[in-house]
C-alpha cells in the first residue's frame, strides 16, 4: 500500500513535470524589499497567481510555447518576459521598477509649495484659505501664514524673502494677473481681487521657479482654476460688509457661472469707530464670469472675465506735506483670459491662452487730479512633448503688451501733464524636465526676454534638482536668474532703464510622511539693477537709474501635522531674514522698511464633530521693522516695535430648508495689542526743534466680519 | 487511511489543474465568492489580481472591471494610510473609467461610481463631505432612473444619510426609510446570470438593525 502511494505520488510529480512546467520566483522593489500581492500571470489566459508575503510566487503552466509572463503591481512598471527554458528550471529574481508617477516619486521641491494636491499635506485649498483665521477669506492674507513672507499691514500683498510687494506676480491658469489686489487708500491694506472660491489648487513659490514665469523678481502665485463646475448650483452669501450671489449651470461639457458682488463698509465704520477719517467708507460692486467647454477627450476651454468697480474718499493726514488731504479714490477694473489646453497627440501637450487686464485709478488729491490708465494684452502658447515617462521637454512662447498714461491736473497751474509709454516684451523659454531615476529628478530651463521700449533683451537660466534621501525624504536645490521690468512710476519718465535682477540660490530638505511635513528651506537672493533716485517724481529722465543693489539670505521652516491630534490640523511658520538694499532715494545700503528679521505663524484649526463646527486660531509675530526717523542721522537706523496678532474664526456648517449653509465669523486682534507698522514724520520742526513722529496703524484695533453662505443645489 | 491520503492529494493536484483551465464563468464565479468571503487586505489583492487577469482577457466585457473596481474601494476602506486609501480610489477609478466606456447606461456601473466617490469622504470628511455626498446622491438618481429596482441605490444612498451630521439631514432616523427601501428592494431582486453584482443586502440588514435600535 505504501508503495502504491509513493508510486502514485511520484507518478503525479512525473505527469506535472511533462504536461505542466513550474514558474517559481521572487519580487522585489529596487531596494529589494520584497512586494506582496503582486499580480503574477501569463499573457492573454486565466492562469495567474500572487506573490506571498514573502514575495515569493509559484506558477504552473501548461504549455510554455510563446507565453509571456506578466508581473505586475500598482506602484510599479510592469514586468514582461517571455517565459523560454531558461527561466523554467531557476527561481527567477524579479526587481520591479517603481514607475515615476509613483507618489514617492521625487518632485522638485525648492522653492514651491505646490498645494493643487490636497492630499499633500502643504496646502491652500479654497477651505483651507477661509478656515486660516487672521486670512480674512483673502487669498493672500491666509498665504502671509505661510514662511518666507512678511506681515506689511499697512499695505497687504505679499512680500516674500526681502523682497516688495511688487516682486510676487499672480497667474491665473499661467496668464499673468496684471492687478491682482484692489486699489487702496494711503496706510489702507489691499485685498485679493478674487475669491478663493474660484481655484482648487494653489502653488506659491518664494523663488527658483520655472522658466515658463517670467516679469516675477521674488515670488510667483499660480493659481489653478476648476475645471467644469460639479453640479447646478445657486449661492448667496450675505456678510456684514457686504452681499454676493452666484449661480452655476452644468451641461454635459460645458458649466457657465456668474457672479456678481456688492461690498459697503460703511455700516461697519459706523458701529466700529475707526482712525480714519473716511468721508465715504470704501463701497465696490463687480461681477465675474466663468465658462468651461470640454472639447473632445481631454481638451479644454477656460474663459474667465471680472470686472470690478470701487469708489472711496477719506481726509488723510498728510504730515510730509503738512496739510490734510482730501483723496477720493474711485478704480475701474477689468480682467479677462480665455485658455485652451489639449493634448495634440498621445505625446504633445499645447496650451494656448489670452489675457487681457484694463485699469483705470482716478485719485483726487484736494483739487488736483490724478488720472492713470493701464491697459494689457498677452497671448501665451506652450507645448510639453513628452518623450516617456521620465523625460519631458516644454517649450513656448509669450507676447505681453503694455500701455499706460497718465494724466496729473494741476489745480494751481490749471495745466494737465501727461506721461505715457507702450512697451512689449517678447519672450520664450524652453525647458527640460527629466527623471534619472525614481530617486532623482532635474529642471533644467532658460527664458529669453527683449523688451521693445529699452530694446534690451535678457537671459534667464533656470536649474533645479531634487534628490531623494529616504522614502520619505528629499533634498531639493535650485538657481536661477529673475528679470522684472521697472516699475511704472520711474519707467514713465525713464523709457531707457534696464530690468531689475534678481539672482537665487536654494537648498531645501523635506520630510513628508502620513499628513505630517517637516520642511527647511535657506536661501540667497541677490538684487542688481535696482532703481534708484534722488526725488520722487521728477519728471527729469536721468535722475533715474539702475545703480541699485541688495541682498537677502535666510532660511524658514515649516511644520504641518495632520495627523497626531485627532481632527486638528496644524502648522508652524518661522522665517529668518538677512537683508540690506539700496534703492530708491535711500542714502546708503540699508534694511529696507517693509522687512522683519524674524516671522512667526502659528495656524490652529479644529473641527468640533458635535458642533459642526470649524474653529480657527491664528499667532502671528513680527519683529520690528525700520523705519525713516528725520531726527536720527543715522539712515533706517530706527526700529517699531514687534507685531502681535491673534486671529479667530469660527464656521458652522448647517443647513437651511434643506440647503448647506455656513455661518462664519472672524476677528482679529484679539488681545487688543496697538501694532504700529511704522512712522511719519512732520515735514516742519516742532518748538522743542524735533520732528514730530505719528504713527502709522491700523484703522481700527481690530476687525471683525460675519458671513452667512448659503448654497441651493 | 492511505487511501484517503491518496484521495487527497489527487484530489488537491486535480483541482489546482482544474483552476487553472477553468472558463470565464467559472473562474469569475469563483473569484466572485472569494471578494465577498475576502476580510484582509491580502485577500483582496489576490482577488484583485485574478479579476485584473480576466478583464486583460476579456477585453470587451464590463464585469471584470467592475469588481476590479469594487475591490479596489473594499481595499481603500480597509487601508490604513490615508494616502494608499486614495491611491486605491484612484486605481479604482481607472478601471472603472474603462467599465463605463464599455457600457455607459449600465446602473450598476453608475451606482459604483457614486459608491467610490462616497468612499472619498472618509479619508477627509471635513474637506471632502459636501463636495464627494453631492456628487456620490447625483450619481445614485442618475441610476435609479436607468433602474429604479437596484437594490444598491438605496442602501448606499442609506449610507450616505447615515454618515452625515444630524445638522445636514443625516443620522438613523433619516437614514432609516432608505434601508427599509433597500430591503425591499433586495428581496425581490433577481440576478439575469450569476456573475451579475449581488451585493450588499447583508450590509443593508445590518445597518437596518442598528437604525432601527
Amino acid at each position: 500500500m505504501r508503495r502504491l502511494l509513493i508510486l502514485t505520488v511520484s507518478f503525479l510529480s512525473f505527469y506535472n513535470l511533462n504536461a505542466q512546467q513550474i514558474i517559481k520566483g521572487i519580487v522585489t522593489d529596487s531596494r529589494g524589499d520584497a512586494v506582496i500581492g503582486a499580480n503574477i500571470y501569463i499573457k492573454d489566459t486565466y492562469i495567474g497567481t500572487s506573490t506571498d508575503g514573502l514575495g515569493k510566487f509559484q506558477l504552473e503552466i501548461n504549455n510554455s510555447d510563446k507565453n509571456i509572463l506578466i508581473i505586475s503591481f500598482l506602484g510599479f512598471e510592469n514586468f514582461e518576459k517571455e517565459i523560454n527554458i531558461d527561466i523554467l528550471n531557476q527561481e527567477l529574481k524579479i526587481k520591479l521598477k517603481e514607475s515615476t508617477d509613483n507618489i514617492n516619486a521625487v518632485i522638485i521641491t525648492a522653492g514651491a509649495f505646490d498645494a493643487s494636491d490636497e492630499k499633500k499635506s502643504i496646502t491652500m485649498r479654497p477651505l483651507d484659505i477661509v478656515t486660516t483665521a487672521s486670512g480674512e477669506g483673502d487669498i493672500y492674507g491666509a498665504l502671509n501664514t505661510m514662511p518666507g513672507t512678511q506681515k506689511v499691514g499697512e499695505k497687504g500683498g505679499l512680500f516674500v524673502r526681502g523682497g516688495e510687494g511688487y516682486e510676487t506676480k499672480t497667474y491665473m491658469d499661467g496668464m499673468l494677473v496684471q492687478k491682482p489686489y484692489s486699489s487702496s487708500m494711503p496706510d489702507d491694506p489691499s485685498r485679493g481681487r478674487f475669491s478663493p472660491f474660484l481655484f482648487n489648487g494653489t502653488i506659491f513659490s518664494t523663488g527658483g521657479y520655472s522658466a515658463e514665469y517670467g516679469q516675477a523678481l521674488s515670488s510667483v502665485l499660480i493659481l489653478k482654476t476648476k475645471a467644469l463646475a460639479d453640479e447646478d448650483e445657486t449661492e448667496i452669501t450675505l456678510m456684514s460688509v457686504g452681499a454676493s450671489a452666484s449661480h452655476t449651470k452644468r451641461w454635459k461639457n460645458t458649466s457657465l457661472s456668474f457672479i456678481a458682488d456688492y461690498s459697503n463698509l460703511s455700516p461697519y465704520f459706523k458701529l466700529i469707530e475707526q482712525d480714519i477719517d473716511w468721508l465715504k467708507s470704501p463701497e465696490s460692486y463687480g461681477g465675474n464670469l466663468i465658462f468651461r467647454q470640454k472639447v473632445n477627450k481631454r481638451g479644454m476651454i477656460k474663459t474667465f472675465g471680472s470686472f470690478n468697480q470701487s469708489e472711496s474718499h477719506l481726509l488723510y493726514p498728510n504730515y510730509e506735506v503738512g496739510e490734510n488731504q482730501l483723496i477720493k479714490l474711485f478704480n475701474d477694473n477689468g480682467y479677462m483670459n480665455t485658455v485652451y489646453t489639449d493634448m495634440l497627440s498621445s505625446k504633445l501637450k499645447m496650451k494656448m491662452g489670452f489675457a487681457y487686464n484694463s485699469n483705470i485709478d482716478d485719485i483726487d488729491i484736494n483739487e488736483n487730479n490724478v488720472k492713470t490708465k493701464e491697459h494689457a494684452g498677452q497671448s501665451v502658447l506652450n507645448f510639453k512633448y513628452f518623450f516617456n515617462d521620465d523625460y519631458a521637454l516644454k517649450f513656448g512662447t509669450e507676447i505681453y503688451n503694455f500701455n499706460y498714461n497718465q494724466d496729473y491736473f494741476d489745480f494751481n497751474s490749471d495745466e494737465v501733464f501727461n506721461t505715457n509709454f507702450e512697451n512689449t516684451i517678447y519672450s520664450s523659454f524652453a525647458e527640460t524636465e527629466l527623471k534619472l531615476s525614481s530617486k532623482f529628478a532635474g529642471r533644467i530651463g532658460s527664458r529669453f526676454e527683449y523688451s521693445s521700449l529699452s530694446k534690451k533683451y535678457n537671459i534667464s537660466p533656470r536649474i533645479s534638482l531634487a534628490v531623494k534621501t529616504g522614502k520619505f525624504s528629499q533634498l531639493s536645490f535650485a538657481y536661477g536668474i529673475f528679470y522684472q521690468a521697472v516699475q511704472n512710476d520711474y519707467v514713465k519718465f525713464n523709457n531707457d532703464l534696464n530690468s531689475e535682477k534678481a539672482t537665487h540660490y536654494i537648498a531645501n530638505y523635506q520630510l513628508f510622511k502620513k499628513d505630517r511635513t517637516f520642511r527647511i528651506e535657506a536661501y540667497y537672493k541677490d538684487y542688481k539693477d535696482l532703481i534708484k533716485y534722488q526725488v520722487l517724481n521728477l519728471p527729469v529722465k536721468d535722475s533715474y537709474n539702475n545703480s541699485g543693489y541688495g541682498y537677502s539670505k535666510g532660511f524658514d521652516i515649516f511644520w504641518r501635522d495632520r495627523k497626531t491630534f485627532n481632527l486638528i490640523d496644524y502648522r508652524v511658520s518661522y522665517s529668518f531674514l538677512d537683508t540690506e538694499r539700496d534703492y530708491l532715494n535711500y542714502q546708503n545700503a540699508a534694511v529696507p522698511t517693509f522687512s522683519s528679521k524674524h516671522n512667526f505663524a502659528f495656524v490652529y484649526k479644529h473641527w468640533i464633530t458635535k458642533l459642526t463646527t470649524y474653529l480657527g486660531l491664528t499667532y502671528s509675530y513680527s519683529s520690528g521693522r525700520t523705519y525713516y526717523n528725520p531726527n536720527n542721522s543715522v539712515f533706517l537706523d530706527d526700529i517699531t516695535k514687534d507685531y502681535h496678532d491673534l486671529s479667530f474664526n469660527a464656521s458652522y456648517l448647517t443647513t437651511v430648508f434643506g440647503n448647506s449653509t455656513i455661518i462664519h465669523f472672524s476677528v482679529s486682534n484679539l488681545l487688543g495689542i496697538e501694532n504700529v507698522y511704522g512712522y511719519r514724520y512732520s515735514s516742519q520742526m516742532n518748538d522743542d526743534m524735533i520732528f514730530e513722529a505719528h504713527p502709522v496703524k491700523p484703522g481700527a484695533k481690530r476687525f471683525a466680519v460675519l458671513v452667512f453662505m448659503l448654497s441651493i443645489k | 487511511m492511505k487511501n484517503l491520503v491518496l484521495v487527497l492529494v489527487l484530489a488537491v493536484s486535480l483541482s489546482s489543474v482544474y483552476a487553472q483551465n477553468s472558463s470565464y464563468e467559472d473562474i469569475m464565479k469563483k473569484n466572485i465568492d472569494l471578494l465577498y468571503k475576502a476580510s484582509d487586505m491580502s485577500d483582496y489583492q489576490k482577488v484583485a489580481n485574478t479579476f485584473e487577469i480576466v478583464a486583460n482577457k476579456e477585453t470587451a466585457n464590463w464585469l471584470p472591471l467592475y469588481y476590479i473596481a469594487l475591490t479596489k474601494i473594499y481595499m481603500s476602506y480597509s487601508a490604513k494610510d490615508s494616502d494608499k486609501k486614495d491611491l486605491y480610489l484612484d486605481e479604482a477609478q481607472k478601471f472603472l473609467d474603462k467599465a463605463l466606456a464599455l457600457n455607459s447606461n449600465e446602473s450598476e456601473l453608475i451606482v459604483l461610481q457614486g459608491f467610490l466617490h462616497q468612499a472619498r469622504i472618509s479619508i477627509a470628511p471635513v474637506s471632502r463631505g459636501q463636495k464627494y455626498s453631492g456628487l456620490a446622491n447625483s450619481y445614485f438618481d442618475k441610476a435609479e432612473k436607468i433602474n429604479s429596482e437596484n437594490p444598491r441605490i438605496y442602501y448606499l444612498k442609506g449610507m450616505n444619510v447615515l454618515n452625515m451630521p444630524k445638522m445636514f439631514g443625516g443620522g438613523k432616523e433619516n437614514a432609516l426609510p432608505l434601508f427599509q427601501k433597500a430591503k425591499e428592494k433586495f428581496d425581490k431582486f433577481e440576478v439575469s446570470n450569476e456573475l451579475y453584482p449581488n451585493w450588499g443586502s447583508q450590509g443593508n440588514e445590518k445597518r437596518l438593525n442598528y437604525c432601527q435600535n
